[in-house]
Protein backbone atom coordinates (compact mmCIF):
# COMPACT_ATOMS: atom_id res chain seq x y z
CA UNK A 1 0.00 0.00 0.00
CA UNK A 2 1.39 3.43 -0.86
CA UNK A 3 1.93 6.07 1.81
CA UNK A 4 -1.25 7.96 0.89
CA UNK A 5 -3.32 4.84 1.34
CA UNK A 6 -1.64 4.14 4.66
CA UNK A 7 -2.44 7.59 6.00
CA UNK A 8 -6.02 7.34 4.77
CA UNK A 9 -6.35 3.96 6.46
CA UNK A 10 -5.06 5.40 9.70
CA UNK A 11 -7.45 8.36 9.50
CA UNK A 12 -10.34 6.01 8.73
CA UNK A 13 -9.62 3.69 11.66
CA UNK A 14 -9.29 6.66 14.02
CA UNK A 15 -12.56 8.06 12.67
CA UNK A 16 -14.61 4.93 13.45
CA UNK A 17 -15.73 6.09 16.94
CA UNK A 18 -16.66 9.40 15.35
CA UNK A 19 -18.62 7.49 12.69
CA UNK A 20 -20.70 5.93 15.47
CA UNK A 21 -21.13 9.23 17.29
CA UNK A 22 -21.82 11.53 14.35
CA UNK A 23 -24.25 9.33 12.46
CA UNK A 24 -26.36 8.56 15.52
CA UNK A 25 -26.15 12.03 17.07
CA UNK A 26 -26.68 13.57 13.65
CA UNK A 27 -29.67 11.31 13.11
CA UNK A 28 -31.17 12.46 16.40
CA UNK A 29 -30.59 16.11 15.47
CA UNK A 30 -32.15 15.44 12.05
CA UNK A 31 -35.24 13.84 13.60
CA UNK A 32 -35.61 16.84 15.92
CA UNK A 33 -35.25 19.26 12.99
CA UNK A 34 -37.75 17.35 10.89
CA UNK A 35 -40.27 17.15 13.72
CA UNK A 36 -39.94 20.61 15.28
CA UNK A 37 -38.07 23.11 13.08
CA UNK A 38 -41.08 24.02 10.91
CA UNK A 39 -39.12 24.54 7.67
CA UNK A 40 -40.46 23.95 4.12
CA UNK A 41 -38.19 20.99 3.21
CA UNK A 42 -36.35 19.70 6.25
CA UNK A 43 -33.86 17.33 4.50
CA UNK A 44 -32.36 20.26 2.57
CA UNK A 45 -32.35 22.35 5.75
CA UNK A 46 -30.64 19.52 7.59
CA UNK A 47 -28.03 19.13 4.85
CA UNK A 48 -27.25 22.87 4.73
CA UNK A 49 -27.02 23.39 8.48
CA UNK A 50 -24.96 20.22 8.94
CA UNK A 51 -22.45 21.31 6.27
CA UNK A 52 -22.33 24.94 7.43
CA UNK A 53 -22.22 24.55 11.23
CA UNK A 54 -20.57 21.15 11.77
CA UNK A 55 -21.63 21.67 15.36
CA UNK A 56 -23.93 19.19 17.03
CA UNK A 57 -24.89 21.47 19.87
CA UNK A 58 -25.83 24.28 17.51
CA UNK A 59 -27.81 21.90 15.29
CA UNK A 60 -29.96 20.99 18.30
CA UNK A 61 -30.16 24.50 19.73
CA UNK A 62 -31.14 26.12 16.44
CA UNK A 63 -34.37 24.10 16.20
CA UNK A 64 -36.48 26.01 18.75
CA UNK A 65 -35.05 29.31 17.45
CA UNK A 66 -36.16 28.53 13.90
CA UNK A 67 -39.56 27.36 15.08
CA UNK A 68 -40.12 30.66 16.93
CA UNK A 69 -38.61 32.72 14.06
CA UNK A 70 -36.15 34.17 16.57
CA UNK A 71 -34.26 37.32 15.55
CA UNK A 72 -30.90 36.95 13.82
CA UNK A 73 -29.29 38.74 16.77
CA UNK A 74 -30.67 36.08 19.11
CA UNK A 75 -29.31 33.37 16.81
CA UNK A 76 -25.89 35.07 16.76
CA UNK A 77 -25.87 35.38 20.57
CA UNK A 78 -26.88 31.74 21.02
CA UNK A 79 -24.21 30.59 18.55
CA UNK A 80 -21.57 32.70 20.28
CA UNK A 81 -22.39 31.17 23.65
CA UNK A 82 -22.71 27.57 22.53
CA UNK A 83 -19.60 27.55 20.36
CA UNK A 84 -17.38 29.82 22.41
CA UNK A 85 -15.09 26.93 23.29
CA UNK A 86 -14.07 26.60 19.61
CA UNK A 87 -12.16 29.88 19.93
CA UNK A 88 -9.64 28.05 22.13
CA UNK A 89 -9.13 24.97 19.96
CA UNK A 90 -7.16 26.82 17.30
CA UNK A 91 -4.53 27.79 19.87
CA UNK A 92 -3.28 24.20 20.00
CA UNK A 93 -3.27 23.96 16.20
CA UNK A 94 -1.33 27.18 15.48
CA UNK A 95 2.08 25.52 15.38
CA UNK A 96 0.82 22.17 14.08
CA UNK A 97 -0.80 23.76 11.02
CA UNK A 98 1.87 26.38 10.38
CA UNK A 99 2.84 24.96 6.99
CA UNK A 100 -0.66 24.00 5.78
CA UNK A 101 -1.59 25.82 2.52
CA UNK A 102 -4.15 28.62 2.91
CA UNK A 103 -7.28 27.03 1.43
CA UNK A 104 -6.67 23.67 3.05
CA UNK A 105 -6.28 25.48 6.36
CA UNK A 106 -9.62 27.22 5.83
CA UNK A 107 -11.23 23.80 5.51
CA UNK A 108 -9.43 22.37 8.55
CA UNK A 109 -10.58 25.39 10.59
CA UNK A 110 -14.16 24.89 9.38
CA UNK A 111 -13.94 21.30 10.65
CA UNK A 112 -12.43 22.13 14.06
CA UNK A 113 -15.03 20.19 16.07
CA UNK A 114 -14.59 18.62 19.52
CA UNK A 115 -13.88 15.25 17.93
CA UNK A 116 -11.49 16.44 15.21
CA UNK A 117 -9.66 18.58 17.75
CA UNK A 118 -9.24 15.62 20.09
CA UNK A 119 -7.94 13.29 17.38
CA UNK A 120 -5.71 15.88 15.70
CA UNK A 121 -4.00 16.89 18.94
CA UNK A 122 -3.61 13.25 20.01
CA UNK A 123 -2.08 12.07 16.74
CA UNK A 124 1.49 10.81 16.97
CA UNK A 125 2.38 11.29 13.28
CA UNK A 126 5.76 13.02 13.23
CA UNK A 127 6.15 13.85 9.51
CA UNK A 128 4.54 17.25 8.88
CA UNK A 129 3.33 16.51 5.32
CA UNK A 130 1.76 13.23 6.42
CA UNK A 131 0.19 14.88 9.43
CA UNK A 132 -1.47 17.48 7.18
CA UNK A 133 -2.81 14.70 4.96
CA UNK A 134 -4.08 12.89 8.04
CA UNK A 135 -5.95 15.98 9.26
CA UNK A 136 -7.49 16.55 5.83
CA UNK A 137 -8.69 12.94 5.43
CA UNK A 138 -10.01 12.88 8.97
CA UNK A 139 -11.92 16.15 8.48
CA UNK A 140 -13.42 15.03 5.16
CA UNK A 141 -14.49 11.65 6.60
CA UNK A 142 -16.05 13.16 9.70
CA UNK A 143 -17.85 15.81 7.68
CA UNK A 144 -19.40 13.10 5.51
CA UNK A 145 -20.56 11.16 8.61
CA UNK A 146 -22.14 14.25 10.15
CA UNK A 147 -23.97 15.32 6.98
CA UNK A 148 -25.26 11.77 6.35
CA UNK A 149 -26.51 11.47 9.91
CA UNK A 150 -28.42 14.74 10.01
CA UNK A 151 -29.84 14.46 6.49
CA UNK A 152 -31.04 10.89 6.98
CA UNK A 153 -32.73 11.85 10.26
CA UNK A 154 -34.63 14.62 8.45
CA UNK A 155 -35.49 12.30 5.56
CA UNK A 156 -37.01 9.67 7.85
CA UNK A 157 -39.29 12.23 9.53
CA UNK A 158 -40.13 13.79 6.16
CA UNK A 159 -41.13 10.41 4.74
CA UNK A 160 -43.18 9.58 7.85
CA UNK A 161 -44.93 12.93 7.65
CA UNK A 162 -46.06 12.11 4.12
CA UNK A 163 -47.46 8.80 5.34
CA UNK A 164 -48.92 9.94 8.68
CA UNK A 165 -50.51 13.25 9.63
CA UNK A 166 -48.20 16.01 10.95
CA UNK A 167 -50.31 16.21 14.13
CA UNK A 168 -49.66 12.57 14.90
CA UNK A 169 -45.93 13.07 14.38
CA UNK A 170 -46.01 16.13 16.64
CA UNK A 171 -47.87 14.23 19.34
CA UNK A 172 -45.59 11.20 19.05
CA UNK A 173 -42.38 13.25 19.24
CA UNK A 174 -43.52 15.44 22.14
CA UNK A 175 -40.68 15.59 24.66
CA UNK A 176 -37.94 14.75 22.14
CA UNK A 177 -36.55 18.23 22.79
CA UNK A 178 -34.99 16.78 25.93
CA UNK A 179 -32.29 15.28 23.67
CA UNK A 180 -30.54 18.65 23.54
CA UNK A 181 -30.55 19.05 27.33
CA UNK A 182 -29.27 15.48 27.61
CA UNK A 183 -26.43 16.32 25.22
CA UNK A 184 -25.44 19.29 27.41
CA UNK A 185 -25.62 17.11 30.52
CA UNK A 186 -23.39 14.49 28.91
CA UNK A 187 -20.81 17.09 27.87
CA UNK A 188 -20.89 18.61 31.36
CA UNK A 189 -20.54 15.23 33.06
CA UNK A 190 -17.49 14.39 30.94
CA UNK A 191 -15.96 17.80 31.61
CA UNK A 192 -16.39 17.32 35.35
CA UNK A 193 -14.85 13.86 35.12
CA UNK A 194 -11.83 15.38 33.38
CA UNK A 195 -11.63 18.12 35.99
CA UNK A 196 -11.56 15.79 38.94
CA UNK A 197 -9.21 13.33 37.26
CA UNK A 198 -6.56 15.89 36.35
CA UNK A 199 -7.20 18.21 39.26
CA UNK A 200 -7.40 21.17 36.91
CA UNK B 1 -44.65 35.25 2.96
CA UNK B 2 -43.09 31.96 1.95
CA UNK B 3 -40.17 33.64 0.17
CA UNK B 4 -39.58 35.82 3.24
CA UNK B 5 -39.36 32.69 5.34
CA UNK B 6 -36.81 31.21 2.95
CA UNK B 7 -34.72 34.40 3.02
CA UNK B 8 -34.88 34.27 6.81
CA UNK B 9 -33.71 30.66 6.85
CA UNK B 10 -30.80 31.45 4.53
CA UNK B 11 -29.80 34.42 6.72
CA UNK B 12 -30.01 32.16 9.75
CA UNK B 13 -27.60 29.60 8.26
CA UNK B 14 -25.26 32.45 7.30
CA UNK B 15 -25.30 33.92 10.82
CA UNK B 16 -24.79 30.54 12.50
CA UNK B 17 -21.95 29.67 10.14
CA UNK B 18 -20.39 33.14 10.30
CA UNK B 19 -20.24 33.26 14.09
CA UNK B 20 -19.04 29.65 14.37
CA UNK B 21 -16.33 30.16 11.75
CA UNK B 22 -15.21 33.43 13.31
CA UNK B 23 -14.77 31.64 16.65
CA UNK B 24 -12.88 28.72 15.12
CA UNK B 25 -10.52 31.01 13.21
CA UNK B 26 -9.98 33.54 16.01
CA UNK B 27 -6.57 32.28 17.23
CA UNK B 28 -5.29 32.06 13.65
CA UNK B 29 -6.27 35.69 13.07
CA UNK B 30 -5.01 36.98 16.43
CA UNK B 31 -1.73 35.11 16.60
CA UNK B 32 -0.81 34.83 12.95
CA UNK B 33 2.47 36.73 13.32
CA UNK B 34 5.34 35.11 15.13
CA UNK B 35 6.08 38.23 17.17
CA UNK B 36 2.96 37.86 19.27
CA UNK B 37 3.47 35.30 21.96
CA UNK B 38 0.45 33.50 23.32
CA UNK B 39 -0.30 34.67 26.88
CA UNK B 40 -0.49 31.65 29.21
CA UNK B 41 -3.81 32.75 30.72
CA UNK B 42 -5.52 32.16 27.37
CA UNK B 43 -5.02 28.42 27.64
CA UNK B 44 -6.14 28.31 31.28
CA UNK B 45 -9.22 30.38 30.55
CA UNK B 46 -10.10 28.01 27.74
CA UNK B 47 -10.13 25.05 30.12
CA UNK B 48 -12.29 26.88 32.65
CA UNK B 49 -14.78 28.69 30.48
CA UNK B 50 -16.29 25.76 28.63
CA UNK B 51 -17.96 23.97 31.60
CA UNK B 52 -19.29 27.30 32.89
CA UNK B 53 -20.98 27.97 29.55
CA UNK B 54 -22.37 24.45 29.32
CA UNK B 55 -23.75 24.71 32.88
CA UNK B 56 -25.45 27.95 31.93
CA UNK B 57 -26.92 26.33 28.82
CA UNK B 58 -28.33 23.48 30.92
CA UNK B 59 -30.13 25.90 33.21
CA UNK B 60 -31.33 27.93 30.24
CA UNK B 61 -32.64 24.95 28.30
CA UNK B 62 -34.54 23.63 31.34
CA UNK B 63 -36.70 26.75 31.15
CA UNK B 64 -38.21 25.47 27.88
CA UNK B 65 -39.09 22.10 29.44
CA UNK B 66 -41.88 21.27 31.92
CA UNK B 67 -39.60 22.50 34.69
CA UNK B 68 -42.35 22.81 37.32
CA UNK B 69 -42.77 19.04 37.32
CA UNK B 70 -40.19 16.51 38.50
CA UNK B 71 -39.97 14.86 35.05
CA UNK B 72 -37.03 16.81 33.57
CA UNK B 73 -34.99 16.45 36.78
CA UNK B 74 -35.48 12.69 36.95
CA UNK B 75 -34.64 12.41 33.24
CA UNK B 76 -31.56 14.56 33.85
CA UNK B 77 -30.46 12.34 36.73
CA UNK B 78 -30.88 9.25 34.54
CA UNK B 79 -28.74 10.87 31.82
CA UNK B 80 -25.94 11.90 34.18
CA UNK B 81 -25.94 8.59 36.08
CA UNK B 82 -25.69 6.56 32.86
CA UNK B 83 -22.93 8.82 31.52
CA UNK B 84 -20.99 8.47 34.79
CA UNK B 85 -21.12 4.70 34.82
CA UNK B 86 -21.43 3.68 31.18
CA UNK B 87 -19.70 6.53 29.35
CA UNK B 88 -21.67 6.04 26.18
CA UNK B 89 -23.16 9.42 25.18
CA UNK B 90 -25.73 7.88 22.87
CA UNK B 91 -27.13 5.49 25.50
CA UNK B 92 -27.26 8.31 28.07
CA UNK B 93 -29.06 10.68 25.71
CA UNK B 94 -31.57 8.14 24.41
CA UNK B 95 -32.37 6.82 27.91
CA UNK B 96 -32.72 10.33 29.36
CA UNK B 97 -34.94 11.50 26.50
CA UNK B 98 -37.06 8.35 26.67
CA UNK B 99 -37.51 8.89 30.43
CA UNK B 100 -38.68 12.44 29.82
CA UNK B 101 -41.03 11.43 27.00
CA UNK B 102 -42.59 8.66 29.08
CA UNK B 103 -43.03 10.91 32.13
CA UNK B 104 -44.81 13.48 29.95
CA UNK B 105 -47.38 10.85 29.03
CA UNK B 106 -48.19 9.35 32.44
Amino acid sequence: MNINGKIFRRAFIDSLPVLMGYTTMGFAAGVLMGAKADVPFSPLWGFLTAAAFVSGTLSFAIVPLVAQSASLAAVAAMTLMINFRYAFYGISMLSKWKTVPFFKKLFLIHMLTDENYALETASTIKDQKLYEKYCTYLSALNLSYWISGVTSGCLVVYALEKALSPERIKAATQGIEFAMVALFLVIFTDQMRGFFRHGK
Amino acid sequence: MESNRILYLIALVAVGWGVTYALRSLPFVLFSRKARELPPWVGRLGVLISPVIIAFLIVYSYSSLEWRTFGPYLAGAVTVALQLFWRNPLISIIAGTATYMILLRV
